[in-house]
């Protein structure tokens, strides 16, 4: 795993008698990583931390080696990160293009390279004439496209995108998850993507933070974490399936039919060797075994049900 | 991702991030090319300012050059051509002294207007159209954040208050005979500059404030002229049902006329009260907006 792009020590932030972070303690590696929570888990709070726009009432963080909560270096992180709000927003009055390079001026880049970078990021996430019109006049997704453009305009290491698919047609999303997946895989950016669409969070992340109620329940890589516990494998079976069925029973492996020929049978995948065996003593074969994995999903509802029932 | 035309491709920043000096230029050079683009408000709001300063220009200039000569000679200069001249130009002196008075008392409505117009939105459309998460996502402080809209509403007042005042000073100057102007009541210029500066600074952090508090800028438009056009009736009906003038000091532009008549060294208001009362009015008012003004900006920065 690459050196941590933000490491965090007991993260306290309480809002009177709530706290929105408990202790908060993790690592998230580079790369994209999904940040994932039900409402209220607090993922906004930690975005406001790692921003710099509230300090924590205990804890530390690092974000790409500076501190949040000092002043100083908190403006200077805000030069190094891209941050696409989870909420519409625009400069009242300005077009695309002006919004973008407004934003980008003030980020520190030159006339010259701000006009330049608010086309080419315009560009990158395909608004093409449209960028000069009113964006008051924009349909959802031109406001969300405009938003990641001006998250990417400076050209910063670190995104923090909230909830970039938010009011996407599938189209749009998909064209969205494109883009992040490029800028997460191909183009190095460290992401930290937060969405409650946990397929989105799936198909765009090699990693996920999982938040609730201000602690951190699970944290590692969506490969790892969608691999069943239990190690489960699906097989499709020919010949006599009722043979091959008695004889799973007999030696003890936990099956059940899910449909003509087809069970889910709780074995490794490596040992698949053992399950040809016991087909072809019993008169079948198998046609076909994989490997059964949660989906994220699954595991994110779990965790969270896990979570709920240690805090009762 | 597989670019589906030649521009979606994602490029790198070829040159580099700068630490940002006076980000608050940046916003206040951003909001005014967005007010520039509508001009009907801007043909409105400056021309009758602008042709007043004219207008008055002229009366000026014309004080100057038309009417050398025709003065009573002054006392104990005797009665030749020199104590006549002198005299003349004394009396222009003054003349002039009242009319550059009299539109600094023209131009606090024009200031009202523009500052109202101009300024009423900033904060809470800002706020309505999530701006502020984008702003305070970037080095931009809370102080370059107000910095900025400060300038922006202050350029507006200035365009309609300082610059015609400074318009018709110079005309004064250069009109005066070997700029008798300049150098006889300098401390007029001077009081007309710092009066225009500070109706421009009180009504715009009155116009923040109240932007501020807002939900859209109609409201904050409304906000705007009912508190300062309502605390002048306020002050003119206690003023007459209590037949005491003193009253008027509960209106914030009869403050202003107040101290344009201590700044300018005039009494054409016929207020009598302390004129550091309203100084400390006035002030107190602006403190009170950037309060305000302070107060929502830290909740906006915390709700980005």
């Amino acid at each position: 795993m690459s050196d941590p792009v933000i490491s965090i020590r007991g993260l306290v932030k309480c809002y009177r008698s709530v706290r929105a972070l408990d202790g908060l303690s993790l690592e998230f590696p580079g790369g994209p990583v999904g940040l994932l929570g039900p409402n209220g888990a607090g993922k906004t709070t930690l975005i406001k931390l790692l921003l710099g726009l509230i300090e924590p009432d205990e804890g530390s963080a690092r974000i790409l080696g500076l501190d949040p909560s000092s002043r100083a270096d908190a403006l200077q992180l805000r030069q190094r990160v891209g941050y696409m709000p989870e909420s519409d927003c625009l400069l009242p009055g300005m077009n695309a293009v002006e919004m973008v390079t407004t934003l980008g001026r003030i980020t520190g880049l030159t006339p010259a390279d701000a006009m330049t970078r608010a086309h080419e990021s315009l560009d990158y996430v395909g608004l093409d004439d449209q960028r000069y019109r009113p964006m008051s006049e924009y349909s959802t997704g031109m406001k969300q496209r405009v938003k990641l453009a001006q998250a990417i305009a400076h050209d910063p290491p670190l995104l923090l995108l909230d909830e970039p698919t938010n009011g996407l047609d599938p189209k749009g999303r998909r064209h969205m998850l494109d883009l992040v997946h490029d800028l997460g895989h191909a183009q190095g950016k460290h992401v930290i993507l937060c969405s409650h669409q946990l397929p989105d969070v799936e198909r765009t992340c090699d990693h996920v933070v999982v938040l609730n109620r201000g602690r951190v329940i699970e944290s590692g890589s969506i490969a790892e974490l969608t691999r069943s516990d239990e190690h489960v494998v699906r097989v499709r079976v020919g010949g006599d399936e009722a043979a091959f069925e008695r004889a799973l029973a007999a030696a003890g492996m936990g099956v059940t039919r899910t449909g003509p020929g087809a069970f889910r049978i709780a074995a490794r995948l490596e040992d698949a060797d053992g399950l040809f065996e016991l087909a072809r003593a019993s008169g079948a074969w198998i046609e076909g075994v994989e490997d059964l994995r949660s989906s994220l999903e699954d595991v994110f509802l779990r965790l969270l049900r896990e979570s709920q029932g240690a805090t009762r | 991702m597989t670019a589906t035309t030649h521009t979606e491709i994602y490029r790198r920043l070829k040159g580099e991030l700068a630490p940002v000096r006076f980000p608050a230029l940046h916003l206040w050079r951003a909001r005014m090319q967005v007010a520039f683009k509508r001009k009907l408000p801007l043909f409105l709001l400056f021309v009758p300012p602008w042709i007043s300063g004219i207008v008055f220009s002229f009366v000026v200039y014309s004080k100057f050059t038309l009417e050398q000569g025709m003065g009573s000679p002054i006392p104990g200069m005797g009665g030749g051509p020199a104590g006549s001249m002198a005299g003349a130009l004394a009396g222009q002196l003054i003349q002039v002294h009242d009319q550059i008075v009299i539109f600094t008392y023209v131009s606090r409505v024009f200031a009202l207007l523009a500052i109202a117009w101009f300024g009423a939105g900033l904060v809470c459309e800002d706020q309505r159209a999530g701006a502020h998460l984008l702003y305070f996502s970037r080095p931009l402080s809370r102080l370059d954040y107000f910095f900025g809209h400060f300038l922006t509403i202050a350029s507006f007042g200035a365009m309609v208050t300082v610059g015609p005042v400074l318009l018709i000073g110079l005309v004064a100057v250069f009109s005066s005979p070997d700029y008798a102007f300049l150098f006889e009541k300098w401390d007029v210029l001077l009081g007309a500059l710092a009066y225009s500066s500070l109706n421009v600074f009180v009504l715009s952090m009155i116009a923040l404030g109240i932007s501020s508090l807002a939900s859209r800028k109609s409201y904050a438009l409304a906000g705007v002229f009912a508190f300062i056009l309502g605390s002048d009736s306020l002050g003119a009906m206690l003023a007459g049902t209590q037949g005491d003038r003193d009253w008027s000091m509960v209106g914030v532009l009869m403050n202003l006329r107040r101290l344009a008549d201590w700044m300018m060294d005039a009494n054409q208001s016929r207020f009598e009260w302390n004129p550091w009362y309203s100084l400390a009015i006035v002030l107190g008012l602006a403190a009170v907006g950037g309060w305000l003004v302070a107060r929502r900006l830290r909740r906006l920065e915390v709700v980005a």
